[in-house]
């Protein structure tokens, strides 16, 4: 199958995104690709004259339910109160919505999706060798070399380790389930990936980890024809898995990530039950919610879990927007996992285990300002379009008539 | 501009063919508006501020106690209400219901220093706030005013025996010791005779040899120390049952409530009114949002007319 080829902002978008560390305030080196495209669609544009606001029937329903959220969000009732909070996220937001909105109509068709996700894949092994390296340092006792960067929760390339959580939760089952590697190398790289979260310190990176592992070996390869049964692959995994945790078994951030050493089990996690009875607090101001990015001023920490930080702070009709756009964009892809093509399925199947667990994560965490969650949001709008799927359906006739495909 | 205009215009027509939603829309502005006028974000509170009785530094009750008391008091609560004419009606258990669910969540109190307290009610509409707020505090004040009157007499009791077993105990000593009373003795000017502390013929023997000697000694310091003691209780009897100095007190014994009763609520929330500003934006969003779903799944045809129509 030939490779679609995108543009090169986009390629480079891709590839540049496992690089979290910002340049300057929080943009990272990805943002620049976009900061590009967008001041040559503004110059464009300016070229053409003065812009004409657009009909209301030619804006698509992703814009129409991002309005609507922006609209939901500014009924809170301490926006006033905490503007510069709410403009900081708001303008966080909107920097996102703008960057997926891109991506998305890039990607037409689903080559040019296969082709993102290619560009996205190249550094995940780079970044799994270097945690890897990392933890090996510290293991060896050589914190004094790498400044002791490795020697708690791994967090680089990234500011947080919960960053690089969830990018590996969002970069594995592309790397491994997209490409279809063998059950050798899937095991390598999910020993390795299983290792680097352990380094992470997050038990709910951990659970999601394992969820992963499993549904992409009983799910996704759940019907693969091979010599060796499907169980004794699984033991040999598990084998394998068990190894590497018992030579990890002295590290702290291993007992850490299950919750056994430094911190509380997940049911009786302090700092999360505090947040929950936070917001629990504002339930009378839940039809309207306090206001996008309010929650922390008010109570001087963010609310780690996503779903209710959006009841909390966009209310009722925030939280019904933002679940109807995630179930709006999601339906397609779910239909292609019932109706397409085998390659279709397969995708979307692992597009959807990745939005699952980044849904997961989000109970956890407040991933709304989260760069990989929007990338995940424009793949699937880009999968799902419904301009592109007879181009999709076409490329896919094509690869089956052709060449075997890549799977 | 013309193009801005024919956007303007697309957008107008669309509200025209969508009339039910944009009537929606302006019903939800309007209610809520209606709604955030009556229940401000976070409601109105009032205050109350009391000056707890005090005497010699010491305050008479502790406040927390009473408030314990009296807030988990049912009874109390519901004659508070009856005084604030809090408009519920019909059986105990009526306004027990709305005792728990509308009051008592919104009442608190928090220590100001450690002789004022101060006294909140919080609810999210102004109507009957000052009221009950002021019933409360005037059947608190009166419960304070009685456990301190009640602490009082009991601390000036307690003074008053003190300072008599002291006296006695003084009388007693120097009666043994045939010591003068160390308060006449600074009565005393040179060239008078020594003042007797007690007559000639009540002295003894041992009394003289006694004084004259080592247990002398020890009598003379004893009573210097009872006397001293005398001295303090008397010290704080003075100040315990000292009148107050004047106008602006700020220990007062009573308690005491400072600030003004008739004082209006204010929102909790600072700059809470700028909710009616955003209203508005916020729903003209919603509502355009509306709009283009609904244009959007308009037939092409429909929009190819529309646009030949602008």
């Amino acid at each position: 199958m030939k490779a679609a080829s995108l543009p090169a902002w986009l390629s480079w978008y891709l590839l540049l995104m496992p690089l979290g560390i910002p340049l300057f305030t929080y943009l990272v080196p990805a943002d620049l690709c976009l900061v590009v495209v967008l001041v040559m669609c503004l110059g464009s544009r300016w070229q053409e004259g003065i812009p004409r606001l657009p009909a209301p029937a030619d804006v698509r329903w992703e814009a129409a339910l991002f309005v609507a959220f922006l609209g939901f969000s500014l009924l809170g009732v301490s926006v006033f109160q905490n503007s510069d909070s709410y403009i900081f996220d708001l303008v966080s937001v909107l920097w996102l919505f703008t960057g997926a909105w891109l991506i998305q109509s890039e990607l037409k068709t689903d080559a040019l999706v296969a082709t993102g996700v290619s560009w996205f894949n190249r550094l995940f092994l780079p970044v799994l060798l270097f945690n890897l390296a990392g933890m090996a340092t510290h293991w060896l006792g050589l914190d004094e070399y790498t400044g002791g960067v490795f020697s708690f929760r791994l967090y680089l390339p990234f500011r947080f380790p919960i960053l690089l959580g969830a990018y590996l939760i969002t970069a594995y089952p592309f790397a491994v389930a997209w490409r279809m590697l063998s059950f050798r190398k899937r095991m390598a790289a999910g020993i390795g990936f299983l290792t680097v979260v352990s380094g992470i310190g997050a038990r709910s990176c951990m659970l999601i980890a394992v969820f992963q592992v499993i549904w992409i070996e009983l799910v996704i390869y759940g019907k693969e024809r091979s010599l060796f049964p499907r169980w004794l692959k699984m033991s040999l995994f598990v084998a394998g898995v068990l190894v590497a945790g018992l030579m990890l078994s002295g590290e702290f951030t291993l007992q850490r990530s299950l919750g056994t050493a430094g911190v509380k089990d997940l049911v009786n996690d302090e700092p999360r039950q505090r947040q929950l009875e936070c917001a629990t607090e504002h339930l009378p101001e839940w039809m309207t919610g306090i206001g996008l990015g309010c929650f922390k001023v008010v109570h001087g920490e963010e609310l780690h879990n996503t779903p209710v930080n959006l009841l909390v702070e966009t209310g009722i009709g925030g939280f019904a927007t933002a679940h109807v756009a995630l179930l709006l964009i999601f339906l397609p892809v779910i239909r292609k996992i019932r109706y397409g093509t085998r390659v279709e399925k397969h995708r979307a199947g692992i597009l959807l285990c990745v939005a699952l667990s980044l849904y997961l994560l989000g109970l956890f965490h407040n991933l709304l300002r989260n760069r990989f969650v929007w990338l995940v949001l424009a793949l699937a709008a880009g999968m799902g379009d419904r301009n592109g799927q007879e181009e999709a359906v076409r490329d896919e006739r094509s690869d089956h008539a052709g060449a075997a495909p890549a799977i | 501009m013309q193009q801005e205009f024919s956007g303007l215009a697309a957008w107008r027509q669309a509200a025209s063919r969508h009339p039910v939603w944009i009537f929606a829309c302006a019903c939800f502005v309007l209610y809520l508006e209606t709604w955030y006028w009556r229940y401000p974000p976070r409601g109105y509170e009032a205050t109350d501020v009391v000056a707890i009785g005090e005497s010699a530094g010491e305050p008479l009750v502790n406040f927390s106690r009473v408030w314990d008391r009296l807030f988990n008091d049912d009874s109390y609560m519901i004659d508070v209400m009856n005084h604030a004419d809090w408009p519920v009606a019909g059986t105990r258990e009526t306004h027990l219901r709305e005792l728990n669910s509308a009051i008592r969540p919104g009442l608190s109190y928090a220590m100001r220093g450690q002789g004022l307290a101060e006294i909140r009610f919080t609810r999210g509409t102004i109507e009957y706030l000052r009221p009950l707020l002021r019933a409360f505090t005037g059947q608190l004040l009166q419960q304070l005013r009685t456990s301190t009157a009640r602490e009082f007499e009991k601390r000036r009791f307690r003074a008053a025996v003190g300072i008599e077993v002291l006296t006695r105990r003084r009388i007693a000593l120097q009666n043994m010791f045939q010591i003068f009373d160390a308060g006449r003795l600074m009565e005393w000017t040179f060239g008078e005779p020594l003042p007797n502390a007690i007559p000639e013929s009540e002295t003894s023997y041992a009394g003289k040899i006694a004084s004259a000697s080592f247990v002398g000694l020890a009598g003379h310091l004893t009573i210097d120390s009872v006397h001293y003691q005398e001295t303090m209780a008397l010290q704080a009897w003075s100040d315990l049952i000292a009148s107050d100095p004047g106008p602006i007190v700020l220990a007062p014994r009573e308690p005491m409530l400072l600030t003004d009763p008739l004082s209006p609520p204010r929102l909790v929330q600072p700059l809470g009114m700028s909710v009616y500003l955003f209203i508005p934006i916020a729903c003209l969003l919603i509502c355009a949002a509306g709009l283009m779903l609904a244009e959007g799944g308009s037939t092409p045809g429909r929009q190819a007319s529309d646009k030949d129509a602008v």
